[in-house]
C-alpha cells in the first residue's frame, strides 16, 4: 500500500543483470510449497491424490480464489481492502432476503452481483474520493458491512434455494468424461480475464504505475482516480460472485457466511509474489499461491489437523514466503559487491 | 592543516569504476567545493569522504588516522556532518526535540544531559547561526530554509569537523542563499571544512576556497577559486569547450496556443493571465517560493483552480486528461517524484501519456509501445542498454531526458516545463535547450519556469516575472539583464 | 504567521479534539442512561470499567506500535494464548501466588512479541504482514497448547477473579493496573527522551537509520511491549470472564483496539499521537459497546457501529488536516513577503 500507512519500500533501484530469472523468483516460494504439501499429503495418506475428491472439494478455495483476484488488483495500485468478505456477507444476505421475497433465482443472484460491486463503490468514494487511508477505511467497512449482513439477516437463514442453483460445485462441465468441476472451470475463466487485464490493457499498466508512484503516474496522463476506484469495484463484484457461488455450494445463508477469509485472500495474493506496497505482482503468481494453500490445507485435514491449527500453519507459510525470498537477495547483494574488486 | 586524505581511492559499482585512483586533501578551515557532471563520481567520493561506503582500493585519512566505513552514527562521532538537499528532520518533532533527539545521557564531556536545558542549549545554537527559529515550532511548519538550519544545528551540536552539504541551494531565496553562505563563512572560519557539492557555478565560484572538477571518475584538477573562471571549470567538467548560447532565433510568431486569463488558486497564486504563441519559449521567473510551479500545475490540471480561465488551442480545460489530449505536456521540477516513475521501466514512463494513442480500445499494442519508445530514445540520445531498463538506473541527465520525452511522442503543442535543467550535466544541459528549441521552431511553444538565471536569460525569448503569487511584469529576452529580473522578482526599486 | 504560531493552533486543536471526544463520551452517557436506567446501575458500571480497562491495557500498546509506523493484528491472539497459558498453570498448580501467575500471562505475551519484532524489526517483514501471520500462528498455537480443553471457572482461583471486581477503596485491581499502565505511558511518552525516539521512528524512519537511533532494537523493543501488555490484558480476562475458550478467546480484539487508537487521534501513518487521546477513545468504544448492548439494541448493531464511529472519526480528522494544510499553504505564502 503506497498510499498507505506502513514503511516505505526503499526507492533503490537495483542492479538489473539477471532479470531473465527474476522472472520466475516470485514463484518460487508458492511452488515450493504446493510440492512439499503435496508430498507430505500422500505420505499421511493414499486418498491424498485421489483427483476427483479433490476437485470436487475445490468449490470453497475457488470462492478464495476469486477474492484474492480482486484483491491482487487493490493491492497492486498500491492500495488494500479488508472488507471482502464482509461485502461477500451483504451480498449473500441480499440475495437471500430477496429470494424470500419472491424474487426469481436469476435476478436474486445479480442483485448480489450488484451489492458487491456497490459495497466496493462505497469503499472507493471513501478512499479515493475522500482520500483516506485504505487501511483503516476497509478495517471499518469489514465491521460495517459485516454488520449490515447480521442485520439484514438475524439469526435467521436462508435455506429456499431452489434445487437447480444448488450444489454448482457438484456440476462438471464434461460430465463424467472427466470430472471438471464447475467452479474451477469459472475460476480460470476469471483468471485468465484478470491475467488479461492486467498484462494487456490500459487499465492494467495503470494499476501497476499508480501502484508503484502514484504522483508520478497522474503527473504521466494515468487517471488515477479511475484506476483505483475500478479495483475497489472490480473486488466487490468479484465478491458478489463468490457470494452467489458460496450459497450455491451450501445451500444456504447465514450472516457469519465467509468470516475471516479475507485474511486468507490476502495471505494469498502477497504468498503470489505481490508486493503489499503495490507496483509489482502477477495473477499467475494469485493463481498458483491458491494451489499452494489448497494444497496446504487437503494435505492437513487429511492428516486431521485441526482448522485453528491450519490457519496456523498458513500463518507460517506467508511469513516464510517473504522472509527467505528477502534474505537470499539481501545475501546476494552482499556477496555480488565483494566479488568484484 | 590537513583534515581529510584520500589516497588513490577507487570503486567499482558492479564493472563500472566509479572513482579512479583520486588523490584529494581537504584542509581545515576552508569550503572545497566539489564539480562534475552527473556520473562524474561526486556523490560516490562524498559517501567515502563521509564514511559511508569504503574505498575498494586506496586509502581514506581523516585526522590522520585511517577510517573504515561505518555508519552515519560512527561518521557523526567522528565530527562528519552531512548535509542533504532535502533535510532530514522528524516533521512531527519541535525544532528543539529534533536536534537533540540522538543524545546520550552521558555526553563526551562527561557530564549528564539534562532535558529542562534542552530549550536553552537549542536557542544558543540556533542564534550562532543566525537563525531566528523557535525550539518549540514543530519541524512540520518550517520552510526549507529554516529546516536546512535546524539541520546544521544539529551537526553542530557535536564537535563539527568536517561539514558536507550537498545541493543546499536548490530551493532556497537568494536571501536564504546569503545567510547560508554566511553561516558557512562563519563556520570556516572557526576552524570547521566544508564540503560543498553543486552545479550552478557563480554560486561555487562566490564560496568557494578551492575547487576540485572531477571527470569520468578522476580528478581533473584543484584549483584556487581566485586562479579560475566558469568558463575554465566548464571546459575542465566537460573536457571541451562549448557554446553556452543557444541561438534564439527571432521566432516568427503564430497563433496563441495558450492562453491563461485570471487564474488564481486558493493560495500560491492569482489573477495571472498570460499568452503563449506557436514558435515562442516563454520564460517564468521569480524567486523560490513565488508560486510558479503551483501555477503551472494548475494550467496543466493537475491543482485545483478557485478562478480564471485556461484555454488550449481555443477549447477551455480543466483536468490533466483534457490538457494531454489538447496537446499539452508538463516536465515537472521533482522528477524523482512527479516526474517519473522510478521503480518502473523506460518504456512504461514513455508510453504512460501516450496509451491512448498506442492501444486499441484499451488493449495495448507492445510493438507500437516500444517502437515509440526506441524512437524517443535515440531522438534523444538517451543513454540506456534497453528500454525495459528500470527508469530509477538512469543518471539524472537521461532521466530529465525521459520526463521530456514521454512527451514527445504524441504531436503536442505546448510543453510546459518546471526547472528543465535542475540537477542536470552541462552536456545535458545544452542538448535540452536545443531540444525545446527546436521544439517551439517547429511551430509549438514552450513555458518554462527556471531559477537558473543564465538559462532564464538564454533560452527564452521572452520572461515573465513572479512575485510572491502575480505577475509583475514582463522583458523581452533582448533587454533582458539578470538586474532586471531580479528586480521584477524582489520587487526591490532600482 | 510564524511557526511557532502555528504549532501552538495545532496543538490547541489537538485539544479541543481530545475535548470534543471526551464530550462525546458524556453525551453517550447521558442518552444511554435515559434510554435505559439500567445503565447507570453499580453492577454495569463496574462492569464497562472493567472492559475498558482490559482494552485501555491494550490500546495504550498497540498506539505506541502504531506511533511507529506500524502495526499490530495479532493482539487478540495474544491475549488468548496468555490467557490459556496462564489459566492452565492455574489450573495445574492451584497454589501458585495471583502475581506469579499475571508474570506468567505478561512473559507468555512478550515472547509472542518478541516473534513479532523480530520478523517486523530484524527481517523486515511489513508489520502488516507479520502480524496477520502471527494473528493465526498463536490462535493455532492456543489450540495445541490446550489440547482444545477450555479453562474453566472452578479452576480459576478465587483471588484471581476477585481482581476484576475488588481492589483497595473499592477500586478493582484491574483498573488500577490500567492506570498504572497509562500513567507510565504518559510519562514515557511526554517526559523522556526515548519516547521522543518512537515518534521520531515512526516520523521519518530513514532520517532515524541516519540520525543513528537504536530502530531496530526500538522496534523489537516496542512489540515485546505491546506483547506483555497483551499478556497482562490477558489475564485480566481470566480475572473478568473466568473461561478461556480455546476457539474464541481474545477473536476479534484487534479492531475495538484500533478503533479506539483511531478515534483516540493517533495517526495511522505514525509520528503522533497522545495517551490521553487515546485513553478517551477507549472510553468511547468501550461505553458505546456496553450501551448498545444495554439499550437493547441487537448485537448486531455493534459492528456496524463499530465500523461508522471509525469512519466518523477518521473524515473528521481528514477535514481539520486539509484545513490546517490550507493554512500552512498561506503562510508560507506570506513568508517569502
Amino acid at each position: 500500500m503506497s498510499n498507505d500507512a506502513k514503511p516505505h519500500e526503499p526507492q533503490t533501484v537495483p542492479a538489473s543483470n539477471s532479470r531473465r530469472s527474476a522472472v520466475l523468483v516470485p514463484y518460487l516460494p508458492s511452488i515450493a510449497i504446493f510440492v512439499v504439501a503435496v508430498i507430505y499429503g500422500t505420505v499421511s495418506s493414499p486418498y491424498f491424490l485421489n483427483f476427483s475428491a479433490i476437485l470436487v472439494n475445490s468449490g470453497r478455495y475457488v470462492e478464495i480464489g476469486m477474492l484474492a483476484l480482486g484483491l491482487t488488483l487493490v493491492i497492486i495500485n498500491g492500495d488494500i481492502d479488508l472488507s471482502v468478505a464482509s461485502n461477500l456477507a451483504v451480498s449473500a444476505a441480499t440475495m437471500g432476503l430477496l429470494l424470500e421475497g419472491g424474487v426469481p433465482i436469476q435476478l436474486a443472484a445479480l442483485a448480489a452481483l450488484a451489492v458487491g460491486m456497490g459495497l466496493g463503490a462505497i469503499n472507493a468514494v471513501f478512499i479515493v474520493g475522500m482520500g483516506l487511508p485504505s487501511l483503516v477505511v476497509t478495517l471499518a467497512t469489514l465491521a460495517l458491512y459485516r454488520g449490515l449482513a447480521q442485520i439484514i439477516l438475524g439469526d435467521h437463514a436462508v435455506t429456499a434455494y431452489p434445487e437447480e442453483f444448488i450444489g454448482v460445485d457438484q456440476v462438471s462441465l464434461l460430465g463424467d468424461i472427466a470430472i471438471v468441476p464447475m467452479p474451477l472451470v469459472m475460476l480460470i475463466g476469471f483468471a485468465l480475464l484478470f491475467g488479461f487485464l492486467l498484462s494487456r490493457t490500459n487499465f492494467g499498466i495503470s494499476c501497476y504505475l499508480t501502484g508503484s508512484n502514484q504522483q508520478a503516474a497522474k503527473f504521466s496522463g494515468i487517471r488515477i482516480d479511475r484506476t483505483r476506484a475500478t479495483a475497489f469495484m472490480l473486488t466487490g463484484l468479484m465478491a458478489g460472485a463468490a457470494a452467489v457461488m458460496m450459497t450455491s455450494r451450501l445451500g444456504s445463508t447465514l450472516s457469519n457466511v465467509g468470516l475471516g477469509l479475507e485474511l486468507l485472500a490476502i495471505t494469498v495474493v502477497v504468498l503470489g509474489g505481490t508486493s503489499i506496497f503495490g507496483g509489482r505482482g502477477t495473477v499467475l503468481g494469485t493463481i498458483i499461491a491458491l494451489f499452494a494453500v489448497m494444497a496446504v490445507r487437503e494435505s492437513l485435514v487429511i492428516s486431521n489437523v485441526n482448522g485453528q491449527v491450519q490457519d496456523a500453519l498458513v500463518g507460517v507459510i506467508l511469513i516464510v514466503a517473504i522472509v527467505v525470498p528477502q534474505t537470499v537477495t539481501r545475501f546476494r547483494e552482499r556477496v555480488s559487491t565483494k566479488r568484484l574488486r | 592543516m590537513i583534515l581529510l586524505e584520500c589516497q588513490q581511492v577507487s570503486k567499482w559499482y558492479g564493472t563500472a569504476k566509479v572513482l579512479d585512483e583520486v588523490d584529494l586533501t581537504i584542509e581545515a578551515g576552508e569550503i572545497h567545493a566539489i564539480l562534475g557532471e552527473n556520473g562524474a563520481g561526486k556523490s560516490t567520493l562524498v559517501k567515502i569522504i563521509a564514511g559511508l561506503v569504503s574505498p575498494d582500493r586506496g586509502q581514506v585519512f581523516f585526522d590522520g588516522i585511517q577510517s573504515r566505513a561505518g555508519s552515519v552514527a560512527a561518521a557523526q562521532s567522528l565530527g562528519i556532518a552531512l548535509i542533504h538537499q532535502e533535510p532530514r528532520l522528524f516533521p512531527d518533532l519541535t525544532v528543539m526535540e529534533n536536534i537533540w533527539i540522538d543524545q546520550k545521557l552521558r555526553e563526551s564531556g562527561g557530564r549528564r544531559f539534562r532535558l529542562s536545558k534542552m530549550g536553552d542549549r537549542t536557542e544558543e545554537l540556533l542564534s550562532r547561526l543566525g537563525s531566528l527559529v523557535s525550539p518549540n515550532a514543530r519541524v512540520a511548519f518550517l520552510s526549507v530554509a529554516d529546516q536546512q538550519m535546524v539541520d546544521i544545528a544539529a551537526a553542530l551540536r557535536r564537535d563539527l569537523k568536517l561539514l558536507i552539504v550537498d545541493e543546499p541551494t536548490a530551493s532556497l531565496t537568494p536571501s536564504e542563499v546569503t545567510n547560508l553562505f554566511r553561516v558557512m563563512r562563519g563556520l570556516r572560519d572557526q576552524g570547521v571544512a566544508i564540503i560543498f557539492i553543486g552545479h550552478r557555478l557563480e554560486e561555487i565560484l562566490e564560496i568557494s576556497d578551492r575547487i576540485t572538477v572531477l571527470r569520468d571518475g578522476k580528478l581533473v584538477r584543484t584549483l584556487n577559486q581566485s586562479e579560475t573562471n566558469e568558463d575554465e571549470l566548464i571546459r575542465l567538467m566537460i573536457g571541451r569547450d562549448i557554446d553556452t548560447a543557444v541561438e534564439s532565433a527571432s521566432p516568427q510568431l503564430g497563433e496563441t496556443l495558450l492562453s491563461v486569463s485570471h487564474l488564481s488558486d486558493e493560495a500560491h497564486f492569482s489573477d495571472i493571465s498570460l499568452e503563449l504563441r506557436r514558435g515562442e519559449i516563454l520564460g517564468l521567473g521569480g524567486l523560490v517560493g513565488s508560486g510558479r510551479s503551483e501555477f503551472l500545475e494548475t494550467v496543466f490540471g493537475a491543482r485545483s483552480r478557485t478562478q480564471g480561465q485556461v484555454m488550449l488551442n481555443g477549447k477551455e480545460i480543466f483536468s490533466i486528461h483534457e490538457a494531454i489530449s489538447g496537446g499539452m505536456g508538463l516536465v515537472p521540477e521533482d522528477r524523482g517524484r512527479n516526474g517519473l516513475i522510478l521503480l518502473s521501466s523506460v518504456l512504461n514512463n514513455i508510453s504512460a501519456p501516450n496509451l491512448e494513442i498506442t492501444s486499441w480500445h484499451g488493449v495495448r499494442r507492445p510493438f507500437k509501445e516500444i517502437r515509440n519508445a526506441d524512437e524517443i530514445v535515440s531522438r534523444l540520445r538517451i543513454k540506456v542498454a534497453d528500454v525495459r531498463q528500470l527508469a530509477g538506473e538512469l543518471s539524472g541527465g537521461n532521466q530529465q531526458r525521459v520526463s521530456l520525452g514521454k512527451w514527445l511522442v504524441r504531436d503536442l503543442d505546448v510543453i510546459l516545463v518546471d526547472e528543465p535543467t535542475r540537477g542536470v550535466d552541462i552536456g545535458s544541459k545544452m542538448e535540452i535547450h536545443a531540444l525545446l528549441r527546436k521544439f517551439a521552431d517547429s511551430g509549438k511553444a514552450v513555458l518554462m519556469v527556471s531559477s537558473d538565471m543564465r538559462e532564464l536569460l538564454s533560452v527564452p525569448d521572452r520572461i515573465l516575472v513572479m512575485r510572491e503569487g502575480r505577475l509583475n511584469g514582463e522583458i523581452p529576452s533582448s533587454g533582458a539583464s539578470e538586474e532586471s529580473v531580479m528586480r521584477l522578482a524582489t520587487g526591490v526599486a532600482a | 504567521m510564524n511557526p511557532l504560531t502555528v504549532t501552538s493552533t495545532w496543538r490547541s486543536l489537538g485539544r479541543l479534539r481530545e475535548a470534543g471526544i471526551a464530550g462525546v463520551v458524556v453525551l453517550l452517557i447521558v442518552i444511554f442512561g435515559s434510554l435505559n436506567p439500567l445503565f447507570l446501575d453499580r453492577d454495569n458500571l463496574s462492569s464497562i470499567v472493567v472492559s475498558v480497562g482490559i482494552l485501555m491495557i491494550l490500546a495504550i500498546g498497540q498506539m505506541l506500535v502504531i506511533i511507529t509506523r506500524n502495526i499490530d493484528l495479532s493482539v487478540g491472539s495474544v491475549l488468548g494464548l496468555s490467557a490459556m497459558v496462564m489459566g492452565m498453570v492455574g489450573r495445574e498448580l492451584p497454589e501458585m501466588p495471583t502475581y506469579l501467575l499475571i508474570l506468567i500471562a505478561m512473559l507468555v505475551g512478550a515472547l509472542a512479541g518478541a516473534v513479532n519484532g523480530i520478523l517486523v524489526a530484524v527481517a523486515r517483514v511489513p508489520s502488516i504482514i507479520a502480524t496477520l501471520g502471527t494473528l493465526a500462528i498463536f490462535r493455532g498455537l492456543t489450540f495445541l497448547v490446550s489440547n482444545n480443553v477450555q479453562v474453566d471457572p472452578e479452576d480459576v482461583a478465587d483471588e484471581m477473579q476477585d481482581l476484576a471486581s475488588s481492589g483497595p477503596l473499592g477500586i478493582p485491581w484491574l483498573v488500577i493496573f490500567a492506570a498504572i499502565v497509562v500513567v507510565l505511558a504518559w510519562w514515557f511518552t511526554t517526559r523522556t527522551m526515548s519516547g521522543k525516539r518512537l515518534y521520531a521512528i515512526g516520523s521519518n524512519p530513514e532520517a532515524a537509520e541516519m540520525r543513528g537511533l537504536n530502530v531496530l532494537g526500538m522496534t523489537f523493543g516496542v512489540f515485546v511491549l505491546m506483547g506483555a501488555l497483551a499478556g497482562l490484558g490477558g489475564a485480566m480476562y481470566v480475572a473478568r470472564f473466568a473461561t478461556v475458550n480455546p476457539a474464541d478467546a481474545g477473536l476479534g480484539f484487534e479492531l475495538a483496539v484500533i478503533s479506539a487508537v483511531v478515534i483516540g487521534g493517533t495517526n495511522i501513518f505514525g509520528g503522533s499521537g497522545t495517551v490521553i487521546g487515546t485513553v478517551l477513545g477507549t472510553m468511547l468504544v468501550g461505553i458505546l459497546s456496553n450501551g448498545l448492548t444495554v439499550v437493547g439494541v441487537s448485537g448486531f448493531w455493534q459492528r456496524f457501529a463499530s465500523g461508522a464511529i471509525i469512519l466518523i472519526a477518521i473524515i473528521a480528522d481528514s477535514f481539520v488536516r486539509k484545513r490546517i494544510e490550507r493554512r500552512q499553504s498561506n503562510q508560507t505564502m506570506a513568508r517569502v513577503r
